[in-house]
């Protein structure tokens, strides 16, 4: 990463993504697709951790590098910067269930850098952001056709 | 198996993160392939943000016609 000032950042985010114990289809995929989003310069991926949650509860943390087969993700791995804490799999493992696995990607959108740069340099704040599940975005459409279809 | 000395210090997530709940909620048959869901999340904040954590339900539905 080239020097940039701490007000250049754009927001960084987390994705914990569970795979339930007998769902457990890794084919490299979606690795292929985070290095893509990596190198198209829309995301930077600041960190990596993988999670075994054990029938006890008990968490086993893996850095990217301790896997065998890392693939495409081989030459991002030395440009991680550990952004969580060995405190944080605690909280982050709370919401997996036993026996599952999970990914724990932390990364910087850099498409929104420059735009959260004006903002601030603009007096904004961001007061609140969220994220729209797809699933409520269907839900409401097809909810504004069934009142549709009834003549609402 | 223990992290290494990288990983020590002051955590950023801040509190037990809450599992999305994803309660399928189908509002009319279609051919598509992304579940029909209501999801309810529990937004995380770290820290002693002065940003207040905040509950999110997902799927209201109000009725009127809305361009994606």
């Amino acid at each position: 990463m080239t020097e940039r000032s701490i007000d250049e950042l754009g927001p960084v985010d987390y994705l914990v993504v569970e795979f339930p114990a007998g769902h457990q289809n890794f084919t490299g995929e979606g690795a292929v697709e985070l290095v893509r989003l990596h190198d198209a310069g829309i995301i930077r991926l600041m960190d990596v951790l993988i999670l075994q949650k054990a029938e006890d509860g008990t968490v086993m943390a893996q850095e990217l590098g301790d896997l065998a087969e890392l693939g495409e993700l081989a030459r991002l791995e030395t440009q991680l910067v550990q952004t969580l804490a060995e405190e944080d799999v605690a909280n982050l493992a709370a919401a997996m269930d036993p026996g599952s696995v999970a990914g724990v990607l932390v990364f910087e959108n850099l498409w929104a850098a420059p735009f959260g740069s004006a903002m601030r340099r603009a007096g904004g704040q961001l007061i609140a952001n969220g994220r729209i599940p797809i699933q409520a975005i269907i839900a409401a459409i097809e909810a504004d056709a069934a009142l549709e279809a009834e003549g609402a | 198996m223990p992290l290494g000395p990288g990983r020590a210090g002051r955590g950023v997530i801040g509190a037990p993160v809450a599992k999305a709940a994803v309660v399928t909620a189908a509002v009319m048959p279609g051919p598509s392939p992304i579940a029909k869901a209501a999801v309810v999340g529990a937004a995380v904040s770290p820290g002693p943000s002065p940003i207040a954590k905040a509950a999110v339900v997902g799927a209201a539905v109000t009725p009127g016609r809305r361009r994606f």
